[in-house]
Formats: structure tokens, sequence, C-alpha cells
């Protein structure tokens, strides 16, 4: 036993460094947010925290400040509306391209892609400019279809995997023991489908927590968050930034924890062979 | 319980392939029918049409008396038990064979009795709780089976069922089928590609080759009174000796002559293939039909034959004999006097012997 463990030193020596050259960072930007200015500002940084110690200054400035709610709010309506409307726009059209024939399908999976072939900064311009024709300019509505542009692709894709991986042979089981079409795919494919619907819904609601340049172009008056810590930077408000950047990122750490054990999951298993 | 019927099926696809062509095929009430034949021959095809899962392009299926074309698999009142098993991997074992009856609105004491009461006669009355995953390959097969047993469908449709499980597995399982047949006295159509699963499992065996029917008979008719060369060589194993020759005629009696040899049809068969005297003709003789001169009392339709490869089954050995250039296998006692790369005499007793058109492959002496 001791042989063994001295065998995996190595290796958690190695995950040791991996993870504190990844988590410093994210360190560093939660120090910024709660640290004194004389502290962060100085050319020799200390390596934990500075001696003057912590402070709520910032946190309590982004807080008062009267801009962060209503951004907090536009970001967190957008994600959840992209994801669901994605979710919803991408099932059947995915599960329908899973059991399409091959050609087909190798077609369908490609012209998803033709929207992601364009810079995103290229397309973003007409689109704002015909959705200020549309009147959805600086609405959460417009956003979440410029969303859409983006994830849709992704989220088809994902889910043709998601579907392909369920064996034709358990819907013909379940239309052979008398169910209908929309039976079998209530009861059948919908929850064996389910942990891919999940990884992808929050691929989704990231993508859009984190996008920025469809964000700016059609923001005039409400921030998203990435675009309020935008402002700051901008203006040289690193602690205020640090402080957003803070609050964008708690949930982005969250959902991967969760993503990372559907990921593994083996929901398949046992169900043919 | 009910007959199927076929009646001139076709299956074409989109592509113009007609992998179906034409098929009549009875099976009667409470039949145990087998569909042989190698890969690609439409038996899975076939077997899916009565199911409801392939559609049909032409010709009508007839489930007792009724007309079910048209009808989707919800409909037919079939069970099906899938290659692959098809179970479904979210639901535990009982729920998997609870489906179809929660489908067909049964009662709650009626569905336990019969889940328990199948679980029971599989062996599976521990596992209801369980997920598929938990299980092994054989008893996956059984809840897959259970599942149609559940049912009480009109006929019950096998497709390949054993062929993911061991060898020892499929000898246990094999019996188990039959006797679950024996008992429900219901209609089963079973696939499969092993010869040696349909001559043991089949009231009546239809082979299959190339979408089209090349015999429906019993096990035993299949093998002794094969209708085509293909059958005979496709039942039994090893398979039949196929040697090319002529018919000649010589003061009254009649021989099949090949590459030096000449050998004396007995009377009956010789009257079957008069037409063919000065014409190509084949001869079939199974391996078993091929015997070591030294220890026999025959003394006519000796060869000599150089031994190439003796293979030791225990009781038997299975010898491949060079015989004037034509290969050709004989099954002979474990201890008989040959010897690799050594000549040896054969008997061959021709009152088993077959003669087929080289042309159509038709069997003309029965």
């Amino acid at each position: 036993m001791p042989k063994k463990l001295l065998q995996h030193i190595p290796f958690y020596l190695y995950l040791a460094v991996v993870s504190l050259i990844i988590l410093y960072p994210i360190f560093l930007m939660f120090k910024i947010s709660a640290s004194h200015p004389a502290d962060i500002m100085k050319p020799h940084k200390d390596l934990l925290w500075g001696p003057a110690g912590i402070t709520l200054e910032h946190w309590h400035n982004v807080f008062t400040s009267g801009l962060l709610l209503p951004s907090l709010f536009k970001s967190l309506l957008v994600a959840t509306m992209v994801m669901i409307l994605a979710i919803l726009i991408a099932a059947p059209a995915a599960y329908v391209i899973s059991r399409v024939g091959s050609p087909f399908k190798y077609l369908f999976i490609i012209s998803l892609f033709i929207s992601r072939t364009f810079p995103e900064v290229a397309i973003a311009l007409p689109v704002s400019v015909v959705f200020l024709h549309w009147n959805l300019l600086d609405t959460s509505f417009g956003l979440i279809l410029a969303h859409l542009i983006k994830v849709l692709p992704y989220v088809g894709w994902i889910l043709i995997g998601t579907f392909e991986a369920i064996p034709r042979s358990l819907e013909e089981a379940s239309s052979v023991d008398g169910a209908s079409k929309i039976r079998t795919l209530r009861k059948v494919i919908f929850p064996l489908s389910l942990p891919g619907v999940a990884v992808a819904a929050m691929l989704v609601w990231l993508e859009s927590w984190n996008e920025f340049t469809y964000a700016l172009y059609l923001t005039v008056s409400e921030n998203t968050l990435p675009l309020q810590t935008y402002y700051y930077v901008n203006r040289g408000g690193i602690f205020n930034s640090a402080a957003y950047a803070t609050i964008i990122t708690l949930p982005v750490i969250i959902l991967t924890f969760i993503l990372q054990r559907y990921i593994t999951s083996g929901m398949l298993a046992g169900g043919v062979k | 319980m009910a007959q199927v019927t076929l009646q001139k099926v076709r299956k074409v696809y989109a592509s113009g392939y007609e992998a179906v062509q034409g098929i009549d095929l009875d099976i009667h009430d409470g039949e145990f029918m087998v569909l042989v034949g190698p890969s690609g021959c439409a038996k899975s095809t076939t077997l899916r049409m009565i199911a409801g899962l392939e559609d049909i392009t032409s010709g009508d299926l007839f489930i007792g008396e009724r007309k079910v074309n048209d009808l989707p698999p919800s409909k037919r009142n079939v069970a099906m038990v899938f290659q692959d098993y098809a179970l479904y991997p979210h639901m535990t074992v009982y729920e998997n064979m609870a489906y179809g009856l929660r489908i067909r609105k049964l009662s709650k004491s009626e569905i336990h009795q019969r889940v328990t009461n199948a679980a029971h006669i599989l062996g599976l009355a521990d596992h209801l709780a369980q997920k598929p995953k938990a299980l092994s390959g054989g008893q996956r097969q059984r809840v897959a089976v259970g599942r149609t047993l559940v049912r009480e469908p009109e006929v019950f449709l096998f497709d390949e069922p054993l062929s993911n499980l061991d060898a020892k597995l499929r000898v246990h399982m094999r019996a188990e089928i039959i006797k679950l047949q024996k008992t429900l006295a219901t209609t089963m159509v079973y696939v499969t590609h092993d010869q040696v699963e349909a001559m043991t499992m089949g009231d009546r065996i239809c082979v299959l080759d190339a979408g089209r029917i090349m015999q429906v008979d019993t096990p035993r008719a299949l093998y002794e009174r094969p209708a085509n060369r293909f059958v005979a060589t496709f039942v039994g194993s090893p398979a039949m000796n196929i040697l090319r020759g002529r018919l000649a005629k010589e003061n009254e009696t009649y021989c099949f002559v090949s590459g030096g040899m000449t050998l004396t049809l007995p009377a009956d068969k010789a009257d079957k293939v008069k037409p063919y005297v000065n014409k190509d003709i084949e001869l079939g003789i199974r391996p078993e039909h091929i015997r070591d001169r030294s220890t026999d009392t025959q003394t006519d339709n000796v060869v000599r034959g150089t031994v190439l490869l003796i293979e030791l089954m225990g009781n038997e050995i299975i010898v491949h004999v060079d015989v004037a250039g034509q290969p050709v296998i004989g099954r002979l006692d474990a201890h008989a006097p040959v010897a690799h790369g050594v000549e040896h005499d054969f008997i061959l007793d021709m009152r088993y012997s077959h003669f087929f058109d080289p042309e159509s492959g038709k069997n003309v002496s029965c």
C-alpha cells in the first residue's frame, strides 16, 4: 500500500500545480475586488493578501450603484430564455436529423454551422441594422434572438449526438409493445435524452451569460453583466470590474461542476446487448 | 393465437434493391417456424414486415383473419424479442415487462400477476427491482423474453435472440425457448442464421436465400430431402459434399463418373435421374455417408483419396480428402486408420446420394 501511494505522489503533485495555475487568476480576481487600492497599485504585490487587509468597499459600491440588479436581471432573463428557446427549437430538429438517412444527415449537420463561418463582429452589424428597423434594438427579446444565432448550431449538434446514441430498436420495441409515437417520445426518448439535453441547456445558458459581441452591438441603455464589467474596465475602475467579474464567474463554476457529473453518467448502459 | 399468412410479399427499397422477392408462406396456428439463411437473405426483413417495422411494397400479410398490411406495429398484437434485447435502460425489470400492459390499460393487480408469473417462469423474481444495467447478458435476454410473455400476444417474433450469448448459455436458452413454446402453444416466428438453432428448434423451417424461399419443411425433411443444392449445403455441418461429373449408362446400370471414379447408382435413384444420361450432373453426399473401407462390409463404390486434414472432435473425426482434384469431407470413427498426407480408400454409400441439376441446382433425385 505505501508503495502504491508513493507511485501516486507525482500525479497528485502534478494535479496540484495545474490546479494552482488555473485557480490563481480566479483568486486574484476575487482578491482585487476585496482589497484596498494601496495593496493592488503598488509595484511589488503580495502573493496572497496585502497588509491593509480585506475591504468590502468595492462590493458595497457595486451593490449600491443601482446598476447591478438591472444588469443581473437582464443577463439572467436573456440566458434563461435563450436556453429554453434553444432546446425547444433544436430538440425536435435534432431528433429528426438523427433519424434520417446518412447522406442527408451529414449535409444537415454541415449546414447547421454555415452561420458560424462568418465572424460574429461582421454578422452583428447587419443584425443590429435589421433589428433597428424591427424595433428590436436595445430589447431583451432582440438580444435573445441574436444569441440564438450563436447557440443553435451547437445545441443542434450536441442533441443530434444525444438522440443518435439512443438505439432505434428501443423505439421499435416500444412501438411493438403497443405505444403510439407520442407515447414513445414521452416515455422512452425523452427520459433517455435528458442527460444530453441538460448538458446542452447548461452550455447554452453559459454561452449566453458570457456573450459580449452581440450584447455590445444591440444594447444602448440596459447593460448585461459582461457589458457592465467592460463598462468599468473601460473607465479604469478595476476594483468594481473585479467584483462584477466575480459575480459572473460564480454561476459558471457551479454549473460546470453539475455538468461534469452528467457528462460521465452511463444512462444508456444495459439497454442493448 | 393465430396463423400468419404471407402472400406474394415483396420488399423493394427506395434504392430499387428488391430485398424480398415475392414470398408465399403459411405459418400455422401454434407453430414454431424458423426463418433461416445466410446474411442478407432477407430473413430479418421478413420478420420486421410481420412486426410492422418495415412497410410491405406489395403482396398481402394476414395475422389470423386480419389483413395487417397497413396496421402500425402497436395495433398488430404481436410481441418481439430483438437481437440487441432493446430493453428500456431507464426502467426496472418490472417496469420493462409492465410497459406494454400499462399501455393496454390493464388493472394494476392483473399487471402485477402477469409480471410476477413471467418473472417466476424465467427465474427473474429476485431481479424485478433492478435496472438492465445490473443484469448479466443471459438475464437481460430473459427480461426481453419476459416482456413478450406477459403480453400474451397472438404471435411471438424472435430476431436472432441468442446471437449475443456465449455458447453454453445459448444452448441453455435454446432449450428454455423450446419448452416455453411447447407450454404456450402460441405461434412463434424465429429468425436465425445458425442452422443448428434452426434444426433443433423449429417445427418447420423456412430456408431463405437472397430474398427467395428455397424450401419450407420439417427439419428432418430438409436434411433428408433437400429441394436444391442451396438447402443441401446450408443445412448440416459439415456441409454436404458436392461432386461434379457426368451420368453414364453401362450395361443397364447407371453410373456417376467423375475424374477416374465410377459410382453405381441404386435402382430407385437411377430411375429418377435417367434423363441426365451422358449429361453433366452434380452428386451430393453427406459426410456421414462416406465411410472407411478397411472396416466396412460394402465392396463397391470405393474411392481413393489423399487425406489433407484431420479434425478430431472427440467422438469422431472430420477428414478433408482430395479425391481426383475435388475436395470431399468425411465423418469417420475417431479411431479410423487414416493419416495426414496418406492415400486411403473410402466408401460412398450411394443409397443416401442426391443429384442436382448443374444449371438450376434443383434436386432431381427425390
